[in-house]
């Protein structure tokens, strides 16, 4: 058998892209069911937000954060084709450290209104798909991410009265859809 | 010094080269499912079925049929000898393009 340098180049090219498109599939479907889980969560959380008074906000997320927090380490410990070993630590680290982080610019800022509560994790979260997304090529979580931030300030900009429902309605399904957008290759 | 690599003539085919390099770079202990690995490499059902019977009959991959529910499910897992295979044949292209092939 012989194969000229031409009909090799294209050969690697061939394996390369297969490689690519690959690895891509298999980060999908291993963020897929994260993003389910966070839907639901946003969904409880905002959802219950738009009912309860804004003094009583922590009583709902902190709750609603700790059971994101625990779920994605279990679904990190049970991610298929990855190490298992840490895990669970590592999917708990993430959450927890994003949870600081907003609890923190909270803490700093003192939003004065209820509304900036309700919009800025969203736009963190739109943020670190986006990124995530560029950082690694694989685009549908950059159009997940660019989804999550339209969506946040689409009802900042129209209807900041409705927010918390709004954030549920569409930013919650709207992870729940992307989850089960990436589960297909 | 790393010996001289060869080409492996039913890797080589166009379509199972891309099944060797999905389920390469998978290399999911349970194996991957007969659709997701027709979309990952471009195949319909029947050609991809042919060609998974090549590299099964070659000890290259092993194919896996069970039921989920009462839907059939099969899927493909590389094997041991198929990973040595695949890094051979990749090795050769690399020397071919380098002009040792």
């Amino acid at each position: 058998m012989s194969v000229s340098p031409d009909q090799a180049a294209a050969a690697l090219h061939d394996i390369d892209c297969t490689e690519r498109r690959t690895q891509v599939a298999k980060g999908y479907s291993i963020a897929s069911p994260y993003l389910i889980l966070w839907g639901f969560v946003w969904i409880a959380g905002y959802g219950a937000s738009a009912v309860v008074a804004p003094e009583r906000w922590g009583l709902i997320w902190l709750p609603l954060a700790i059971i994101g927090g625990v779920g994605s380490g279990w679904v990190g410990s049970r991610a298929k084709g990855i190490a298992h070993q840490g895990a669970f630590s590592q999917s708990l680290l993430l959450a927890t450290a994003t949870f600081l982080f907003i609890a923190s610019v909270y803490y700093v800022f003192r939003p004065t209104s209820p509304l900036p509560y309700l919009v800025f994790p969203s736009l963190i979260a739109g943020l670190v798909y986006t990124l995530a997304g560029a950082l690694t090529r694989m685009t549908r979580f950059v159009w997940i991410g660019a989804g999550i931030f339209l969506v946040t300030m689409t009802g900042f900009i129209a209807a900041p009265d409705y927010m918390a429902i709004w954030v549920a309605i569409a930013g919650g399904g709207g992870l729940l859809l992307g989850g089960l957008w990436l589960r297909k290759v | 010094m790393r010996q001289v690599a060869k080409a492996d003539e039913i890797i080589h085919q166009s379509l199972r080269l891309r099944i060797m390099a999905a389920l390469h770079a998978a290399r999911a202990d349970e194996g991957m499912e007969f659709n997701r690995l027709k979309a990952l490499v471009g195949a319909t059902d029947g050609n991809l079925g042919s060609h998974l019977g090549t590299l099964e009959g070659a000890g290259y991959i092993a194919l896996t049929k069970d039921f989920v529910g009462k839907k059939p499910r099969t899927r493909a897992a590389i094997t041991r000898a198929g990973e040595r295979a695949f890094r051979e044949h990749r090795d050769y292209l690399r020397d071919v393009i380098e002009g040792g092939g």
